[in-house]
């Protein structure tokens, strides 16, 4: 629903600024009506946007997101949003956090952000000259008795807004909480505001656990003050569920079948698409409000894009395949297909996976899109200078297109032969000969990807490659080497870098392949890097801690990404690729706790190699895990059989598999 | 209504429709179907092997090849005897995965492969090879035979896989009849063979009756029984040969095995299907690009 309302605001808000501040020829009367038009756009926004919240609250929908809020954070907010309005009514505005107050309250940082800037606004709002103040302090009484939760609390903090304002006489103090009243009894908007602030202030309030109290004199001035438990309990909040209220279901867009041509046909906008020439600039705008469409459309060709518009999912899929934009800015909410499908289709498909897309929309999930491989997230409504700043963002994008690549190579001719070959179009190479010099350039400017020969004359690749990881951090390694390489150099080689080329006659054409998927990559995420996870944090398991688990297995994605897993929880991580080092391994290592043992294996399978483990006197105790691609019936019988202590299948749970450790290591 | 009395309103009348269907289908299915689905539903809950989304036409027609083969009366008799001996579920699994072949089958795949493909496999210090559904292991060898050829075999590890252990036995073996080398010379030296087929096999001892294979052929080859249906990837590799095995999967399961081959290769590495197979409306058609159609060599690029 607050598509449908929000969306023919957005139009009309942003026409009507684009008059009032346009260089059209305009009479000063014409630009006052565009102002008003645009300020009562304003209102309107405003209004629905504290209309949906509440009706959100009151049938139990609104979601509550816990988490840390500082009050140094908080301060500063409400610093830097009231301090203009302060200065400009000419009243003192002060902010004080108590010394005895804990550094911060564990609760829905935007929703208190909310009910702040509620309290605050109306202060302001009411006041004519003093000031206005926000105390924040730990509190031990001040609310209501039957108020369960803040007496239960461990600690309860107080928000006191006070100013000296107009004040409230006591038998208007249960009014001013109903939605649209205003103390003088009318609902007439002498102040300004939508009057619906207040009531849902204290919705929220309910909801965070807490409540508002309110203090005042007339004449004198209020004190509103928010109780809020310092730590917000989830089951002991009561939501108010509207009886009959209606649980929704989420149900995920069916997945649309390829278009038909007939749909690139239509074409209800008077677009760019019949007049495109090579080395255009071209803007694919996926929109369907028409109004909105054009809007963006205007703001492109200012700038110098020709545009393509698309008023549906599928059809705008279709475009994107036979145009090949230089970007796309995609609306989610689409007919025909939605935005993430088309967003999902855009990121999985070779020709189109790389261009840059904007998404433009309602909804609220920025992550989701930018997970998904979109560039950026813009909210509607959004505003002009907001549109023009993400097709500025846009227009940067595409220009710059210029990824950067370093190519160290001592072999002149090598070196030649590689700039040519990508040096093309949009990737700027560099080629060192050296890897002092190659440091050096890292040191001093961004690169999306190296190329990498390991022959070079002042420092082997490996230890290259380790400086390179250390210093600067995660960038893709292509390795491109004319050395012969022994597995174990492979293995070696393969955590450190992406992939490894050997020189021969189709290998530039392979360098190509791999560098441009690897410059391209980085306009999505970055791939997670291989050592390393999101989460930096270490966790404590003492039962896992310190313990030694080896690891027998030819699959290198298993390998390490189990050892990434696993020296997480701070385990010393071994690995062998077939059953016989593995046994090898066993041997020559002392005290390994635990073995996970691939099944499918060359050499010696990993049935033979528990077998051969099982017969030797010392490890007839050790845990062996059975680690099998295999899923049928029978298939666990014959891993116990060959001597396994448990068995998990691939791809192994994370959670499955360190629960097997866990039982299989403690003593 | 209240709203319980709603619900359970809707699964009355949720599952009296069910009922209907139920009869419906019922009569419409011949006996042969019903006791061809009761005996795939018995070995699958017994023994685990899942033929229940293979092909019914290429199925139908091997169950009944056994049935006559083995003078049983009929597949309900057949279920009798597979489920309550394991000898015939052996020799029953046997004929269902017996595929027919031939060395160098196809010879314009092994042409591609040699002029397109290794000179891409040459640019890997390290190449891992998976042919999945070997059977008797025709495709191993001649694989074997031009790697070796080409100069990259010792770079090579090749997986042979097939869901039945005692084929696997036989491919190992790699014995074939003597009459069929006439033929396996011809497809070799049209695949663009590069010496004498005959340097490649020697005469069974005792008997003119069989060749065995060069087991020099098989040293960098594993084999292991892996049954596509139901176990998940176990490496990444170069290069995935799955020829003449999905054909006789349904397209559920067929769609269920091109997931896994594509999880299965890395980036830019190749998939051989066979000839009568295609990437076509798999949910993978996109993911690849095409190296030589004719010889349905693929190149994954997503």
């Amino acid at each position: 629903m607050s598509h449908e309302l929000r969306t023919p605001l957005n139009s009309m808000l942003i026409l009507a600024k684009l008059l009032s501040e346009g260089e059209e020829n305009l009479t000063h009367k014409q630009r006052e009506f565009a102002r008003t038009i645009y300020s009562s756009g304003s209102d309107l926004l405003e209004l629905i946007n504290e209309i949906l919240d509440l009706s959100k609250i009151e049938s139990g929908m609104m979601e509550v997101e816990v988490g840390r809020v500082l009050f140094n954070d908080l301060s500063e907010y409400v610093e830097r949003t009231f301090r203009q309005v302060g200065h400009d009514k000419g009243l003192e505005f002060q902010v004080h956090a108590d010394s005895q107050l804990a550094p911060g309250i564990y609760t829905d940082q935007r929703r208190l952000q909310q009910v702040l800037k509620n309290l605050l606004s109306n202060a302001f709002k009411f006041t004519e000259r003093g000031r206005v103040s926000i105390n924040i302090l730990p509190a031990t009484s001040g609310w209501s008795p039957d108020n369960k939760t803040l007496s239960a609390a461990e600690s309860v903090v107080a928000f006191s807004v006070t100013d000296t304002g107009i004040g409230i006489s006591p038998d208007k103090r249960a009014i001013i909480f109903e939605p649209f009243q205003q103390a003088d009894g009318t609902i007439t908007r002498r102040y300004g505001g939508t009057g619906l602030g207040l009531s849902i202030s204290r919705e929220i309030a309910t909801l965070l656990g807490g409540e508002i109290q309110l203090d005042s004199r007339v004449g004198e001035g209020s004190t509103f003050t928010l109780y809020l438990p310092a730590t917000y309990q989830p089951d002991v909040m009561k939501r108010k569920i509207h009886a009959g209220a209606q649980v929704q279901h989420f149900t995920p867009p069916v997945r649309e079948i390829e278009p038909e041509v007939s749909l690139i046909m239509e074409n209800v906008i008077d677009d760019d698409r019949a007049h495109l020439e090579d080395g255009d600039r071209t803007l694919l705008i996926i929109e369907d409000d028409q109004k909105f469409a054009k809007i963006m459309m205007e703001m492109a060709r200012e700038r110098g894009f020709k545009v393509i518009v698309a008023m549906r999912g599928d059809s705008g899929l279709a475009l994107a395949r036979q145009y090949t934009p230089s970007a796309i800015t995609l609306d989610i909410e689409l007919p025909g297909m939605d935005g993430w499908s088309v967003l999902d289709r855009l990121k999985h498909t070779k020709a189109t996976r790389h261009i840059p897309v904007q998404i433009i929309s309602v909804t609220e999930e920025r992550q989701r899109g930018l997970k998904m491989g979109a560039m950026a997230y813009e909210n509607k409504p959004v505003s002009p200078e907001a549109l023009r700043e993400a097709l500025g963002k846009i227009e940067q994008f595409v220009q710059r297109g210029v990824k950067s690549l370093l190519v160290i190579e001592d072999d002149k001719t090598a070196q030649q032969s590689i700039i040519e070959l990508i040096g093309e179009g949009d990737v700027e190479t560099v080629a060192v000969g050296t890897a002092e010099e190659a440091m050096s350039e890292l040191r001093n400017k961004h690169y999306d990807c190296v190329v990498l020969d390991l022959g070079l004359p002042d420092m082997n690749g490996f230890d290259l490659m380790e400086n390179i990881k250390r210093e600067i951090g995660n960038i893709p390694i292509i390795i491109y080497t004319g050395k012969d390489l022994s597995p174990k150099e492979e293995t070696e080689l393969r955590r450190l870098a992406e992939t490894i080329i050997v020189k021969d006659v189709r290998s530039l054409e392979r360098l190509l392949d791999e560098t441009a998927l690897f410059l391209h990559r980085v306009e999505e995420n970055l791939p997670e890097p291989k050592r390393q996870m999101l989460e930096q944090l270490r966790k404590k398991d003492p039962v896992l801690a310190g313990k030694k688990v080896l690891i027998i297995d030819d699959d290198m994605r298993n390998i390490f990404a189990l050892t990434s897993l696993l020296e997480r929880y701070d385990m010393q991580v071994l690995y062998a690729e077939n059953g016989k080092d593995g046994i090898d391994t066993l041997k020559n290592t002392p005290s390994i706790d635990v073995a996970l043992v691939d099944i499918m294996m060359p050499e010696m399978d990993g049935y033979e190699a528990m077998r051969q483990i099982r017969e030797m006197e010392e490890f007839k105790q050790t845990p062996l895990i059975a680690l099998t691609a295999k899923a049928m019936k029978g298939d666990r019988e014959k891993c116990i059989e060959a001597g396994a202590s448990d068995y998990i299948t691939k791809p192994a749970d994370s959670e499955q598999l360190l629960s097997l450790l866990r039982v299989w290591l403690f003593k | 209504m209240s709203r319980t009395d709603a619900s359970s309103a809707v699964i009355d009348r949720r599952y009296s429709e069910k009922n209907q269907m139920l009869a419906t289908s019922l009569h419409s299915q011949t006996l042969e179907e019903i006791e061809l689905e009761l005996l795939l539903e018995g070995i699958y809950r017994h023994y685990g092997f899942d033929f229940r989304n293979y092909a019914l036409s290429s199925l139908r027609r091997r169950v009944w090849n056994f049935v006559r083969d083995q003078h049983v009366g009929s597949i309900s008799l057949l279920q009798d005897r597979v489920l309550h001996d394991r000898t015939w579920l052996d020799r029953f699994l046997y004929a269902l995965s017996v595929n027919v072949s031939a060395m160098f089958r196809d010879p314009h795949f092994y042409r591609v492969f040699r002029k397109d493909v290794v000179p891409l496999l040459k640019t890997y210090p390290f190449i891992r090879i998976w042919l999945a559904g070997v059977s008797m292991g025709e495709e191993v060898y001649s694989l074997a035979i031009l790697l070796q050829e080409e100069g990259i075999y010792d770079r090579c590890r090749i997986y042979a896989t097939d869901i039945n252990d005692a084929v696997l036995k036989k491919a190992k073996e790699g014995i074939y009849p003597s009459e069929l080398m006439q033929t396996y010379t011809n497809n070799y030296i049209k695949s663009g063979g590069t010496r004498s087929f005959s340097d490649y096999y020697t005469y069974c001892t005792g008997a003119d009756d069989n060749v065995v294979l060069k087991p020099s052929l098989r040293d960098n080859v594993v084999f292991a029984q892996h049954n596509l249906a139901s176990d998940a990837s176990f490496n990444e590799f170069h290069v995935i040969l799955c020829r003449n095995v999905m054909i006789y999967f349904n397209s559920e399961l067929q769609a269920h095995v091109h997931h896994l081959l594509h999880s299965s290769l890395v980036m830019f590495g190749v998939l051989g299907l066979g000839a009568k197979e295609t990437l076509k409306f798999s949910p993978h058609e996109y993911s690849y690009e095409e190296i030589d159609d004719a010889a349905r060599l693929y190149r994954r690029v997503v």
